[in-house]
Formats: C-alpha cells, sequence, structure tokens
C-alpha cells in the first residue's frame, strides 16, 4: 500500500507539472465539447430564425401580379432579386433562394399554356436550404390555388398532381430530436475520457522506458504490480478529473444557447451530468489501463503513440458501426467500453428511464478489463528485470 | 571477501526484422568470469563495444545472460537487491521532479521513513556538495549535476554493493575529485567497506582510484590484476601502453621529449 501511494504521489505531482501538455489536454477536453455545442445550438437558431423570416426574393415580379398578391396575403416580404443573383447566390452573397418568373407568366398559365416558376438555390450553401421548403410549400399553395381558378374557367385543363398536397409529419419526440441535433455530445465525452489519459500514460510507461527511469525503478524493490497500480491511479486521477470538467462544461456552456427551443430541448443539468459521470468515469479507468500496456510494450514513445492512434480509430469508428445500425441494442452493447457510453448518453438524452442495473454491469465488465490490462502490464514490467 | 562473483557469463544479441529470419550477433560477452571484493574499488576498463555496460546491466538484473550465473556474497543476485545500487550511464532521473524530489522518490520506494531520507541526503551533500540543485528541477540541471543527483538517488538506502556504469561522465575536475574521495571514503573501513565495481574509459581515473582492474576487450576478459601488476606483466613502461596492448593489440612507445 505504502510504495502504491509513493508511486501514486509522484506520478500525480509530475502529471501535473507538465504544464504545457496539460493546459493542451485541458483545452482540448474540457472546452472542445461545450463550445461545439454552443457553435451547433447557434448555427440551428440561426438555421431556426432564417426559417421563421418571411423574405422571397423575385426576379421578374412584375410578370405575376397573381403571385404578388398571393405573397402579399402571405404576409411574405417581397424583395427584388439583384441583377446578377446567379453570380450572387452560386457565391454565397445571397442567402435566400430566388423565385424566377418567366415572361408574361399570368398571361400564359391564363391561356391553359404550362408556366413554370423557378426556384433558384444553391444546396451548397447549407443557409440558403433554410427558406427553401417554406418556398416550395408556398409556391404549391401558390399553382393549386391558380390551379383551381383555371379549372372554374375552363374544366378541360383539370390536372390532378396539380390538386394533390403532400403532408409531411414527423414521428418522433422531442428528446428525440434532441438526439438528432445533439447526438455528437457522446463522441465529446468518450474522446475527453481519451484524451484526459493519452499523454499521462504513454509518458509514464514509454516515456520513462526511453528516460532510463523505469529501469531505475525495476532495480529498486519495488514490486511491478504496485507500479502499475500506482501509475493506473495516477493517470486515472488525471483523466477522471479533466472528464469530470469536460461533462460539468455543458451545464454552463447551455446558458449561452441562442435559441429557447433548444435549449430546452437540450435540458442537461446536474442529474444528467451526474448519469454522465457514472457512465463516463469507467471508461477512464479503462483507457489509462489500455494506454499504460500499449506504452510499456512500445519501445519507444513513437511507436506507442501509433499503437495508441489504433484506439483512437477503433474508439471514431466503432460507435459509427454499430450506431448506424439502428434496431434493438443487445446486451453486450451496453457493456463493451465506447459502445456503452454511446447508448448511455444517448438513452439519457432521449429521456428513456436509465436504471441501475445497466450501470452496474457497464462498471463490472470495466473493471474486469481493468484488472486485465494491469495484470498483463505488471507482466511486461515484470519482465525489465530478470533476476 | 568477495562480493560479486561471475561465472562463464555469455550474452548474444540478435538481429531480427519483421521480414527476415532472427539471426544470431557476435557474442557481447563470452564465457566471462570475474570477481569484485569487499572494501575494494574494481574498475572494469575497456574500449567500446567491449560489453562493459552489457556485464554491468547483467549484474543489475537488466539484461538476461544467456549462459552462466552471478552470485553476490555466494547467493543468487536477486537476494541482495535491497543491498544493491546501480547507476546507469543515462542517469535516469524524472526531470519534471527537482534533485531532492528524484532522491526523496526512491528513498520512499525504498521503505525509509522522511527523516532518515533527510539524514542520508545531508550525508551524501557533504560528500558529493549537490546542495545548490536539490531545488533545481533535473531537466533543467547540468550533465555533471544530474550525474551527482543520480548518484545521491542511488546511494540512498546505503547498499553495500556499489555498480556504476561511467560515474565520471560530463563531470568537471573538482567534481570528479569529490567523486573519487567519496567512493574511497565508502570502500574504507569508516564508509562499511562496500564492493564498488565500475566501468571507465579514463585510464588516469583507473591509475587514481582503482584497487583491482579487470580489462574486457571483445566480450572476454583480457587482464585482472592491479595497475601495477597489469602494466608489469605486459612489460610495459606505463599501464596505458599496457591496455594499448590488451585492447588494440599494439605498442605505443613512450616519447622521450628533451
Amino acid at each position: 500500500m505504502h510504495q502504491r501511494w509513493v508511486i501514486f504521489k509522484k506520478e500525480f505531482k509530475d502529471s501535473l507539472r507538465d504544464r504545457r501538455g496539460l493546459l493542451t489536454v485541458g483545452l482540448v477536453t474540457v472546452l472542445a465539447g461545450p463550445l461545439c455545442l454552443l457553435f451547433m445550438a447557434n448555427m440551428l437558431s440561426e438555421y431556426e430564425a432564417k426559417s421563421e423570416r418571411r423574405v422571397v426574393v423575385v426576379h421578374r415580379l412584375a410578370d405575376s401580379p397573381s403571385l404578388q398578391n398571393y405573397l402579399q396575403r402571405e404576409s411574405a416580404q417581397i424583395v427584388p432579386a439583384p441583377p446578377d443573383y446567379e453570380a450572387a447566390l452560386r457565391e454565397g452573397r445571397l442567402l435566400e433562394p430566388v423565385v424566377i418568373v418567366p415572361p408574361q407568366f399570368d398571361q400564359q398559365w391564363q391561356r391553359g399554356e404550362v408556366a413554370t416558376l423557378t426556384l433558384l438555390t444553391n444546396s451548397q450553401q447549407a443557409r440558403t436550404q433554410a427558406s427553401v421548403s417554406r418556398l416550395k410549400r408556398w409556391l404549391l399553395g401558390y399553382a393549386s390555388m391558380q390551379s383551381e381558378w383555371a379549372l372554374m374557367q375552363q374544366p378541360t385543363l383539370l390536372r390532378m398532381h396539380e390538386l394533390i398536397q403532400l403532408e409531411e409529419q414527423d414521428q418522433a419526440s422531442d428528446k428525440a430530436q434532441t438526439v438528432k441535433l445533439f447526438g455528437m455530445l457522446p463522441y465529446f465525452l468518450v474522446f475527453a475520457a481519451l484524451y484526459g489519459v493519452w499523454s499521462a500514460a504513454l509518458e509514464t510507461t514509454a516515456g520513462e522506458r526511453e528516460k532510463g527511469t523505469l529501469e531505475a525503478l525495476a532495480v529498486t524493490l519495488t514490486s511491478p504490480v504496485h507500479l502499475v497500480i500506482g501509475k493506473w491511479l495516477a493517470v486515472t486521477t488525471l483523466g477522471a478529473i479533466l472528464a469530470t470538467l469536460a461533462t460539468l462544461g455543458f451545464i454552463p456552456a447551455q446558458a449561452w444557447i441562442a435559441s429557447d427551443t433548444l435549449k430546452a430541448m437540450f435540458n442537461f443539468g446536474s442529474d444528467e451530468a451526474m448519469i454522465c459521470l457514472c457512465l463516463i468515469l469507467p471508461l477512464v479507468g479503462f483507457f489509462a489501463a489500455l494506454l499504460l500496456f500499449l506504452g510499456a510494450v512500445a519501445a519507444s514513445t513513437r511507436q506507442a503513440q501509433t499503437n495508441a492512434t489504433l484506439v483512437m480509430l477503433l474508439v471514431a469508428f466503432v460507435p459509427m458501426l454499430f450506431l448506424t445500425q439502428g434496431g434493438q441494442v443487445s446486451v453486450w452493447q451496453t457493456c463493451l467500453p465506447v459502445l456503452a457510453q454511446h447508448h448511455g448518453i444517448i438513452a439519457l438524452l432521449s429521456g428513456e428511464p436509465l436504471s441501475l442495473k445497466p450501470i452496474l454491469s457497464l462498471v463490472g465488465c470495466h473493471a474486469i478489463l481493468i484488472l486485465f490490462f494491469i495484470t498483463i502490464t505488471s507482466r511486461v514490467f515484470a519482465t525489465i528485470r530478470h533476476h | 571477501m568477495i562480493m560479486i562473483e561471475a561465472i562463464d557469463l555469455s550474452k548474444r544479441f540478435e538481429h531480427s526484422s519483421l521480414f527476415r529470419k532472427t539471426q544470431p550477433g557476435r557474442p557481447v560477452l563470452d564465457r566471462v568470469s570475474l570477481r569484485a571484493e569487499d572494501a575494494c574499488i574494481t574498475a572494469l576498463l575497456g574500449p567500446n563495444g567491449a560489453g562493459k555496460t552489457t556485464f554491468l546491466r547483467m549484474l543489475a538484473g537488466l539484461e538476461k545472460p544467456e549462459a552462466g550465473s552471478i552470485l553476490i556474497q555466494g547467493q543468487p543476485a536477486h537476494l541482495h537487491t535491497a543491498k544493491f545500487a546501480y547507476l546507469s550511464d543515462g542517469c535516469g532521473l524524472y526531470p519534471r521532479l527537482t534533485g531532492e524530489e528524484n532522491i526523496r522518490y526512491f528513498g520512499a520506494l525504498y521503505g525509509l521513513s522522511d527523516a532518515h531520507i533527510t539524514l542520508r541526503i545531508q550525508t551524501l551533500d557533504s560528500h558529493l556538495g549537490f546542495a545548490h540543485v536539490l531545488a533545481k528541477k533535473a531537466g533543467a540541471c547540468s550533465l555533471g549535476e544530474r550525474m551527482r543527483i543520480a548518484l545521491a538517488r542511488a546511494l540512498v538506502h546505503d547498499p553495500h554493493t556499489l555498480v556504476l556504469d561511467e560515474p565520471t561522465n560530463g563531470l568537471d575536475l573538482a567534481s570528479v575529485r569529490k567523486l573519487r574521495n567519496f567512493l574511497r571514503y565508502l570502500a574504507s573501513e569508516a564508509g562499511g567497506g562496500k564492493c564498488i565495481l565500475l566501468s571507465t574509459h579514463h585510464l588516469h581515473e583507473v591509475e587514481m582510484i582503482a584497487d583491482q582492474v579487470i580489462v574486457l576487450v571483445q566480450g572476454q576478459v583480457k587482464a585482472t590484476g592491479s595497475v601495477r601488476q597489469i602494466t608489469v606483466a605486459n612489460a610495459a613502461q606505463h599501464f596505458e601502453d599496457a591496455f594499448a596492448a590488451l585492447a588494440f593489440g599494439e605498442t605505443i612507445s613512450c616519447i622521450n621529449v628533451g
């Protein structure tokens, strides 16, 4: 116990002394998540505000007084299109779609000829898309109304499709919408757990091997098991502090979300943060044990970083693979590191009840894996000294 | 009394790569047998690549011999770890910890109390003179300062057997003289009559300090004895000539000036 405590104190102090590394890791883990949340939420707010604005940009409106009347009745704010509207839309100077009225549009459809309105958009500019669906709805309504009028005048002009209206209804709950909007939250927390231990774990194993301090320790009477446990405790403590700050960082960050609707949808309070921590902290311990092992078997820090990069790739891609499949979540998916955190946090954001049983099985599974990696890392350390 | 005894130690490093079959390299140590006694400073001397560091690392348990055995006081080496100190040529200090923290960490790992460690630091400082670097981070110390801290760290638990790999590396003359006096003191009765085995390149250092010299060339022991015995046995005027004859097979004649 004494040796483990001595090693823990030294390792923790050593990690805290690495100010530059700590600052970088701290910025990445603690601030990246809340900042991205704010960025995305404010982008969505802007999108939402834009879709509520009733601006319609029209080219050659004088050729269709009927469209002008219709849009005015819908209380749209009509703005004439600039002369270079095509270039402006392409270059992103114009952020609203443009309705192009062909010459003598009204006379054309009144004569019973097919008259086409063109809706000019730029799908590369995400911001123009905000108004497109509303504008499409208006134009379909206008076309339908004019068709009915024309039908009354000349019954033979009836076209069925102009009388068909398509209504779209989203069956997803508000909380599910929240998951759609804030689905990146588990990624941030999982990566915060990984980055929080990354540098310290590799430094204390592969870094020490390079500096020769690991051999100096091997010559002492220090037991390899105590050495690994002391190092794991220090790395996990540091990672746990950073992961906790990263999780709690989302609470004050939501105060800066501009849209009240989005703010109400996100609703990440202290209860949610506590459950998130119950899911994330075992992962911090697991990552610490795994990276200690990868650092211990590597011949150099560079090799250790290469090995650890594979972990990062798995952390990034495995959830994508399983989460995009949808359907029923298997029991093993709620226990395995990374996948369990993704499912847990998504369930939490969806408002699904999260009982104690899956959290306990997650903690149990992580504890087994941590013990496994501590044992094999101790064996690697034991081989440094031969007699 | 014989403290360290190596019997027929052999070692060769293998060359391996991802796509090639592992191939045995040349022997680094070839049936090396030697003895280092208590209250005696034994110097391991040899040209680069002679196998000095490999041999010392084997004593510390950091390299596994292919064949042979190591005994300390007639018992297997691992039973004497608590009384054993090894100083590698790279020092192996924690750069972000101060000199004092580096020493205290190892003292605590050896199970010494804070008060005992403080006492040991004071004793070692009186011989080695490192008080000015105790509060300095090891990463900011000069090579000589780092070597003194590393030596103090290796000796914090007052070991009986000292294995030092190039301990004078990077030290200035004043520090070398201090270290020399300290090692002499440790080997003396007043210092506990410790067994000291060190490797070095400096012939002058060997002449000044060593009671016994072991010349290691291409993994084989070429000569054992005092500086005088080796010089006489090789019919040389100076120890340097004797060493050159043993190590490089050449005779360096004396240049008489005037």
